[in-house]
């Protein structure tokens, strides 16, 4: 098995199913060596509160585009079309749906721009980071765009985000979002983000929504995460903090970078971060974030003793905030 | 279409490009700071052609073709050259249809062969090729005088 943490010890013992966990792991007929995790991490009765979304489904949010509408104008609209929206604590522009989830695709107010069907948790990443229109962004994995055209809309259309993927189709579907949302300060690049590192010390924010295991979508993609071993996470992880490593040279020395994920697996989060801290030591920092969402980072999980910073990252869960499984930080470069 | 000084306005302080990457010539207009970074960075050390950067403007061939983003920002500036349909007759031109005659609620002269398609809002739905020279002339309501050429619904079905 791949391990990418050279800078602190991991004992694998902590994935062998407790009695407790195998008899959770048969009532919810889920992998005992997740469950055990889940036990550890948030204690047996959110554990099982956890496994209880499984399949279940979450409901759905939009983001109003303030490019192209005034929210409230847009509220109306909707509801005179009998779809309802309730405010996301966290975010005033971001709207749970009350009613008419089944339409909320094929509405005109859809094709115009006016918003993007996104889930909470996924707002937070652009919003932490709160680029300027005065800033240089590299969006890492840009596609399908709700990260991208969010970053747009903070910044005003100003400024440049350079927006990157690999997928040739999913840059297609980038392309038609940026296009319906009326986002101009965009250059997109279809290619592997590992060339990007070509470009050291240019950028003032990077946003690195990585690719993950996405553990953190149990309620909406059971059958994916049923079928993750251990090994899968470190494997995910190596690839993370390769990624994560890239955005830490490319941006410029005082630059932010905002690191997310789907998963709640503290492999693919805290210990990626964790490593970061350990290799840059007094040259990366971790970041308060000013919004008031979630819970804190682990600062100790599975036996594994973690930077006292970690506090600071946020983490979402379905059962308790009602969003996808979501993990982010916000990290500072200095000199 | 849409005058040469709305036109003007528009691309002010803006520099074209024209990417190469793809099966078509595709035209985008850019912002200096953006121009400055796709020559000085993307292509000089990255290597790599953008796959797409600002506006849109349309396809450059034989014939330049206007992309509806371009019109449709044109439009919001000099409010010409654009036919205004009822909400009925918006969602059916989303889905692909064209424009009958007892459809258009207010024209806004002057018109072009190819005109842009807005809702009662003034939201931009699309573009369509006009089928008669005076709209005045056409007395049946079922009779269609603008054809589809692309839509906003196009985003979904299809996509770039």
């Amino acid at each position: 098995m791949i391990n990418p943490f050279k800078t602190f010890n991991i004992s694998l013992d902590y994935v062998k199913p407790s009695a407790s966990a195998l008899k959770l792991a048969k009532e919810y007929n889920f992998p005992p060596h997740l469950v055990e995790r889940y036990v550890k991490m948030l204690g047996h009765s959110d554990a099982k509160a956890l496994l209880d979304t499984v399949g279940k489904g979450l409901k759905k949010a939009i983001r109003c585009n303030k490019l192209k509408i005034d929210c409230k104008h847009l509220k109306q609209r909707l509801e005179k079309k009998n779809i309802v929206l309730k405010e996301v604590n966290f975010i005033d522009y971001g709207f749970w749906l009350l009613k008419g989830e089944d339409r909320i695709g094929h509405t005109l107010e859809y094709l115009y721009g006016f918003y993007y069907i996104q889930n909470p948790a996924s707002m937070l990443p652009p919003y932490i980071l709160a680029p300027t229109p005065e800033d240089v962004v590299l969006d890492m994995c840009a596609a399908p765009g709700g990260k991208t055209t969010h970053l747009a809309e903070i910044m005003k259309n100003k400024g440049i985000i350079l927006a990157v993927d690999v997928s040739r189709e999913k840059m297609k579907t980038l392309r038609s979002h940026l296009s319906r949302m009326g986002v101009e300060n965009v250059i997109a690049v279809r290619m592997d983000v590992r060339e990007i590192r070509k470009l050291k010390n240019t950028f003032t924010k990077v946003l690195l929504d990585a690719p993950c295991s996405g553990e953190g979508l149990i309620p909406i993609d059971p059958e994916n995460v049923r079928e993750r071993e251990i090994k899968d996470f470190y494997t995910m992880a190596s690839k993370q903090l390769e990624m994560l490593k890239i955005a830490y040279e490319v941006v410029k020395e005082g630059g932010e970078i905002v690191y997310s994920t789907c998963s709640i697996a503290p492999e693919e989060n805290e210990f990626v971060i964790n490593e970061m801290l350990n290799l840059f030591k007094d040259k990366i920092l971790v970041e308060e974030p000013k919004v008031k969402a979630g819970m804190h980072g682990y600062t100790e999980v599975f036996n594994v003793k973690l930077h006292a910073d970690l506090r600071k990252c946020i983490r979402l869960y379905p059962h308790k905030h009602g969003t996808e499984g979501f993990f982010m930080c916000k990290l500072r470069k200095i000199g | 279409m849409f005058g040469y000084r709305n036109t003007k306005l528009f691309f002010k302080n803006k520099q074209l490009i024209i990417t190469k990457g793809g099966p078509r010539q595709e035209v985008f207009a850019v912002t200096k700071e953006q121009f400055d970074f796709i020559f000085n960075k993307l292509k000089a050390i990255l290597q790599k052609e953008p796959y797409c950067a600002g506006v849109f403007v349309g396809i450059y061939g034989k014939k330049f073709r206007p992309s509806l983003e371009i019109c449709e920002k044109l439009f919001k500036i000099s409010k010409r050259n654009a036919i205004m349909v009822n909400e009925k007759a918006a969602i059916l031109f989303s889905y692909g249809r064209d424009i009958m005659l007892k459809s258009i609620v207010k024209v806004y002269e002057p018109l072009r062969e190819i005109a842009v398609v807005i809702d009662p809002q003034e939201n931009v739905i699309g573009l369509c090729k006009l089928t008669v020279k005076d709209l005045d002339k056409v007395s049946l309501g079922e009779y269609v005088v603008c054809e589809n050429i692309i839509d906003k619904g196009w985003y979904l079905r299809k996509g770039h």
